[in-house]
């Protein structure tokens, strides 16, 4: 970071800008209200003058003699005629006004308080305790000192000045009220001594509070204001542009006025407009002051309104900024794409482009890229020689250019294979939204990305587009393959689980393979390991596998033993779901519990045992050899999965039927009054809760009894139980009954008087036509049953909305208050200015995103060190033997 | 560094040296690396979910009538540390004597149940002309919660010491001897609130029946009187309202309440986050040794990086006061370092690597 970075800005400093500041930084005093004379020329002395920068090419700046964007661009000034206050110092002011002496200009404290302050201030501003400083000023010195009408030093009976709104002051003197002028408020804060500004949270060489009073106001260089010229041919000038020709001209005409010696009524109402003008250039948006528009009506934009807020300055283009060397395309998926990598269509990778510095040793590659030249992959779009001077390379350039090339030059060479690049996808809610992947180009038009890791980005193949992002220097292509390559990644920081995982029809095809009875001939077991990208040591795993069973008398491999080949030799882990040996399993089955993304336990467990290039492999072949067996076996879904015996089908009509009748036994006793109310609720409440309670109850002994008669052969079933997809939820909404349709908690309740549709009876309120659904999907739902169960989907798409919105800003405020906190050398953790917040991270530092689902699980640890003992006879951790293994 | 207790008591247990190493090995793999932005971790970690959060999720048992809120605006509600929440409730349990005794149980629920004056009576109305108020007493209501007319007025008199109060049979009247006509409004108001019997603020209370034990479900919450009952377990108690905590039992506790609060919402939603993050939020929101919110007078208004308050919330009067005091600022943070364009002090850009190139031995 040294070298792109030789300085480093220290300290800010915020402070006031004095008169005299203002004027030595104006290169130009302000004093003609028109813009251009007749032929279109900047006025000298008006608001474009040339000597405060350039917009239009073809002018050069009168100051500092550059051209348009060289130029930053000069301030000017505006001579006041009459004081005019800050807007945003107004509050100030109406406070300080009555806090300081109106005769002496001292703050109206004792000795004793004087002496308390003034050590106490300096303490707080020695340690740069702004916020304890500002609360001990407004609490101590403001509160005691406004309260106090007698100046302690000058003995001064101080009458209280106040404040009106938008920005009158008005003093009482032997009940008469006078107007007081800001030229009488800057006086008196002009009389306050140096060292009485410290007590008030001034500082003498930083801030005075007459600075808050402007005399002359800093009028900005043209670059921040410029003009546009319209198709018409006419000249367009910036709502701060005009705002400023209000001022000048309204200060103008004050001037005038003073000087000839107009009656006081007119001054004063300029003077007041004046203060408009002021007020509305810095804020438009003030309240109680009306707004500045234009003639159309629309209003004007002021300073403020350029920093405040979403699209100002400080949110849109300082803490968020455009980059070049990205892509954006639709996604679609390759299951034999490995898991950190990213296709990349080959159009893309010839337009994104890598830096490499020209050596001896690759030379002539750089000198075969160049010679391909754009158009042709793998080529090569730019040269820099080492001076810095960049040129393009063309069709007709590219042999001169690659002759030309030495070491040291830097070439622009399209993307290639191996590649580091970062991928991510918006909503970029945590980090697993933006990974780096190894590039694969490929032909097509979408990134192609494996299925198994769209989880951590939270993507689908329906049409997402996700962005590809280069990296520039040797530094973040370093940072990104050792931080932020996604199989450094695979352990999410929010639980501790496997962020990828099989999905669909991998996790039933894994379940269905390490099925107890799969039998499958050699050849068959040989195809899948295959097809499954088997490296080496797989491949002899399985001959070996094959060997046993001849041994044993088998002409077959079971699925388990198929599944198996893939596991490492020394690998153990038994659940109630599965049982593995000696890198073997042996009972139970890969179920979503163990492969499914976020949920697989089996891959957490072998990432930390054998290390992120293993894992990533293994990800590729199990998906590989799920998606393939399933391939083979096929799996189907039909309607007649949800056919239930003639007994269960009664069984559920009859249960229908006895809710129907406790629902209208409570019916009745709702009308009757009778019914017993639930502490807290109304009767209404009590009887839409306790029917809505009973139609649930029902449900769920629906799904008891699908659960007992649904057939279990079929494909539905097996997904519902592997966990791929569906649960019993959705069971009972097809085969069974569709339930209560609750709208927002409550029954449905409006469209007609006294009932939601015409065919209904009038004023019986009764669940049947308040929202119940007795029908199922597989049956077909009644015509108002169906506009019962379309209003919760709505209901639903409402929520998100809002919720959405609301959940962003949450998060929003949450990161800024918890974004600077870090851990230190010491494991503690603190903010960036050393305060401590915890003394040890999570009481044991343990990194969430490097543990097994959030902790250090001592007995898994201790079953692998049996078992390692029982095999292997010495106390070496797998990884040294996986590494030896290795050699 | 030594392992953590809780792992290392369980390792000792085994008694193997071999596990010990084998588990310090793994423990030291996953310590957690300097410098990692585990702020930012924390905030993904507990922010993301919340765009999965559902609105409606089950009500837990005994307390179906409870009006508090859940899901995404509970969440919110914790971390702005409001003063005035929704739907308070608490859950106490009575000593170990008394935990299977109903009637202990039911005089402890009835002890606790706040009981107003509005409760008792049939109407109170104002007489301008007279200067009085007349309260109506209602004998049935009055039966019902067991409260004996005379005490009642004794009651009365010794709370309304500043005016004459006289009774006559079921109407009681309160006299002011001097004073405006809002006086008597104000009076009014108070003589209706006016607590007669129970613990302030708790509206209801139900007993449930759980594992063979009693245990009451109020509705509102007063820690501290609850706590002073002597049947109730007082280490025992629960409210829902941190702000209460931190005001009886002080900061460490609303911390945990924090933690336990926050936790158990995502357990209820069925969202997995871990522990160590709402270990980290909770420990931010105590931080300053009072409770304070993720909002732009709490935690917001107490940061020292003027550029960090700005990119927040409310820039104009954060800029206006740094300018006034003439606040200086040593730009560490990482958002005053990237609005400037400098490298930020967190992750890599938190150390250096420094290389000592070999001399030249010639």
């Amino acid at each position: 970071m040294a070298d792109i970075f030789p300085k480093r800005i220290s300290e800010l400093q915020y402070s006031l800008l004095s008169p005299d500041t203002m004027r030595k930084l104006s290169v130009a005093k302000i004093i003609v209200p028109e813009l251009y004379d007749e032929d279109g020329t900047p006025i000298r002395g008006g608001l474009m003058d040339l000597r405060l920068g350039v917009v239009d090419p073809s002018y050069v700046c009168e100051t500092c003699g550059k051209t348009v964007n060289k130029c930053p661009g000069h301030f000017g000034h505006i001579e006041l005629a009459r004081p005019v206050i800050h807007p945003e110092f107004i509050s100030t002011v109406k406070e300080l006004v009555n806090v300081v002496c109106q005769n002496c200009g001292r703050v109206k404290l004792t000795k004793q308080e004087y002496d308390f302050a003034i050590k106490k201030v300096e303490r707080y501003r020695n340690n740069r305790n702004w916020n304890l400083m500002y609360k001990f000023i407004i609490k101590f010195v403001y509160y005691r000192s406004k309260r106090r009408s007698k100046c302690p030093y000058c003995s001064f009976e101080n009458k209280k000045i106040e404040f009106r709104k938008p920005y009158n002051f008005y003093i009482k003197e032997e009940n008469l009220e006078r107007k007081v002028y800001p030229t009488e408020i800057r006086a008196i804060f002009e009389k306050i001594k140096d060292e009485d500004l410290y007590i008030l949270g001034f500082h003498p060489s930083f801030s005075r509070p007459e600075w808050m009073i402007l005399t002359v106001l800093l009028v900005p260089p043209v670059t921040i204001r410029p003009s546009i010229v319209l198709e018409t041919g006419e000249r367009s000038e910036d709502d701060l542009t005009h705002k400023l020709v209000d001022i000048v001209r309204t200060n103008q005409r004050l001037k005038e006025t003073i000087t000839t010696g107009a009656p006081q009524v007119i001054v004063d109402d300029l003077y007041s407009l004046l203060q408009y003008h002021i007020i509305t250039y810095f804020n438009n948006t003030m309240p109680g002051i009306p707004v500045s528009e234009y003639r159309s009506g629309k209003p004007l934009k002021s300073l403020v309104e350029r920093i405040v807020g979403k699209d100002g300055i400080i949110r849109h283009d300082l803490l968020g900024r455009r980059l070049n060397f990205s892509s954006r395309a639709v996604i679609s998926p390759d299951t034999k794409i490995k898991s950190n990598e990213v296709g990349v269509p080959i159009y893309i990778a010839k337009m994104l482009t890598i830096s490499e510095k020209v050596t001896k040793w690759n030379i002539e590659k750089m000198k075969e890229y160049i010679l391909n030249g754009p158009n042709k992959y793998p080529g090569a779009n730019y040269v820099a020689s080492p001076d810095g001077r960049k040129r393009i390379i063309t069709e007709e350039n590219k042999e001169t250019l690659a002759s030309l090339i030495e070491p040291g030059w830097i070439v622009e060479r399209h993307l290639m294979d191996g590649d580091i690049v970062l991928f991510l996808r918006y909503p970029s809610l945590h980090r697993l939204s933006m990974m780096a992947h190894y590039v694969k180009v490929l032909p097509g038009n979408t990134f192609r990305i494996s299925p198994t890791v769209v989880k951590p980005y939270n993507a689908d193949f329906d049409g997402d587009e996700m962005n590809l992002f280069v990296p520039r220097s040797e530094e973040s292509r370093a940072e990104a393959e050792l931080l932020v390559e996604i199989s450094n990644n695979f352990i999410s920081p929010r639980h501790g689980n496997f962020v990828a995982g099989m999905t669909q029809e991998m996790i039933t095809g894994l379940y269905l393979i390490t099925q107890d009875d799969v039998k499958l001939s050699f050849g068959l077991a040989s195809e899948l390991v295959y097809i499954s990208n088997a490296g080496e040591e797989d491949l002899k795993k399985l001959s070996r596998f094959i060997e046993n069973a001849k041994k044993e008398g088998r002409d077959y491999l079971t699925g388990k033993e198929v599944a198996s080949v893939f596991l490492p030799d020394d690998f153990t882990m038994q659940s109630d779901k599965i049982d593995i040996r000696n890198g073997l399993i042996v009972g139970g089955s890969l179920d979503s519990s163990l492969t499914k993304a976020e949920k697989g336990k089996l891959f957490v467990v072998l990432y930390n045992l054998y290390g992120k290039e293993y894992l990533a492999s293994l990800l590729e072949k199990y998906s590989l050899l799920g998606i393939y067996y399933q391939y083979i076996l096929g799996l189907t879904l039909a309607i007649s999965d949800f056919d239930i015996s003639e007994e269960g089908k009664k069984e559920i009509e009859e249960n229908i039927k006895k809710t129907k009748e406790s629902i209208d036994k409570l019916y009745n006793s709702f009308r009757n009054g009778t019914l017993e109310r639930v502490r807290g609720k109304s009767l209404l409440e009590t009887y839409e809760l306790v029917s809505m309670q009973q139609i649930a109850s029902s449900i769920s002994s629906i799904q008891d009894i699908l659960r007992r008669d649904m057939k279990k052969d079929t494909g539905t079933y097996i997904m519902s139980i592997t966990g791929a997809r569906g649960d019993w939820d959705n069971a009972v909404r097809m085969a069974g009954s569709l339930g209560f349709q609750a709208f927002r908690g409550k029954f449905v309740n409006f469209g007609y008087k006294g009932r939601n549709l015409s065919i209904f009876e009038k004023d019986k309120y009764h669940p049947l036509y308040y929202g119940w659904v007795i029908s199922s999907y597989r049956e077909g739902l009644k015509p108002w049953e169906m506009f019962f169960h379309a209003l919760p989907g709505r209901d639903a798409l409402m929520d998100t909305a809002i919720r959405t919105a609301q959940a962003g800003y949450f998060y929003r405020r949450l990161v800024l208050s918890l974004y600077d906190i870090h851990v230190n050398s010491d494991l503690s953790i603190k903010d960036s200015y050393g305060r401590i917040v915890q003394f040890l991270y999570g009481d044991d530092a343990i990194a969430v995103h490097k543990s097994i689902s959030g902790t250090l699980d001592v007995k898994l640890l201790a079953q692998i060190l049996k078992t390692s003992k029982e095999n292997i006879g010495d106390g070496s951790t797998k990884k040294d033997k996986r590494r030896s293994r290795k050699k | 560094m030594d392992l953590p207790k809780r792992i290392k008591e369980e390792v000792e247990k085994s008694n193997n040296k071999e596990l010990y190493s084998l588990v310090e090995n793994f423990y030291n793999k996953m310590k957690i690396d300097p410098g990692e932005p585990i702020g930012i971790i924390t905030a993904q970690s507990i922010g993301e979910p919340t765009t999965q959060m559902i609105l409606r999720s089950f009500h837990f048992v005994g307390i179906a009538q409870s009006q508090a809120s859940l899901g995404l605006p509970r969440l919110v509600e914790i971390t702005d540390a409001r003063k005035k929440m929704k739907g308070r409730y608490m859950i106490i349990r009575l000593l170990d004597e008394y935990k299977n005794d109903i009637k202990v149980a039911e005089d402890v629920a009835k002890k606790l149940k706040e009981l107003l004056l509005e409760d008792l009576i049939q109407e109170v109305s104002i007489d301008i002309f007279e200067n009085k108020i007349i309260i109506e007493l209602d004998e049935n209501k009055m039966n019902m919660e067991d409260i004996n007319k005379t005490e009642l007025i004794k009651l009365l008199k010794k709370r309304l010491k500043r005016y004459t109060v006289n009774s006559d049979n079921n109407i009681v009247e309160v006299i002011l001897k001097k004073g405006k006509p809002s006086e008597l409004y104000l009076l009014k108001d108070n003589i209706k609130k006016m607590l007669i019997k129970g613990i302030k603020g708790i509206k209801d209370v139900t007993i449930s029946q759980e594992n063979n034990e009693y245990i009451l479900y109020a509705i509102g919450s007063n820690l501290q009187e609850v706590m002073k009952i002597p049947e109730v377990d007082y280490t025992k108690v629960y409210t829902n309202d941190i702000k209460e905590i931190e005001k009886i039992l002080g900061i460490e506790a609303a911390r945990n309440a924090i933690f336990n609060e926050i936790k158990k919402l995502y357990n209820d939603q069925g969202l997995n986050v871990d522990n160590r993050h709402f270990m980290l939020l909770a420990d931010v929101l105590t931080w300053y040794g009072s409770y304070l919110g993720i909002n732009r007078y709490g935690l917001h208004a107490e940061k020292d990086s003027v550029l960090s308050k700005a990119a927040f919330e409310t820039p104009i009067p954060i800029f206006m006061r740094a300018s006034m005091m003439g606040e200086s600022d040593p730009v560490l943070s990482s958002i005053d370092n990237i609005i400037i364009n400098q490298p930020i002090f967190l992750g890599t850009g938190l150390y250096n690597i420094f290389y000592q190139a070999p001399k030249n031995k010639e």
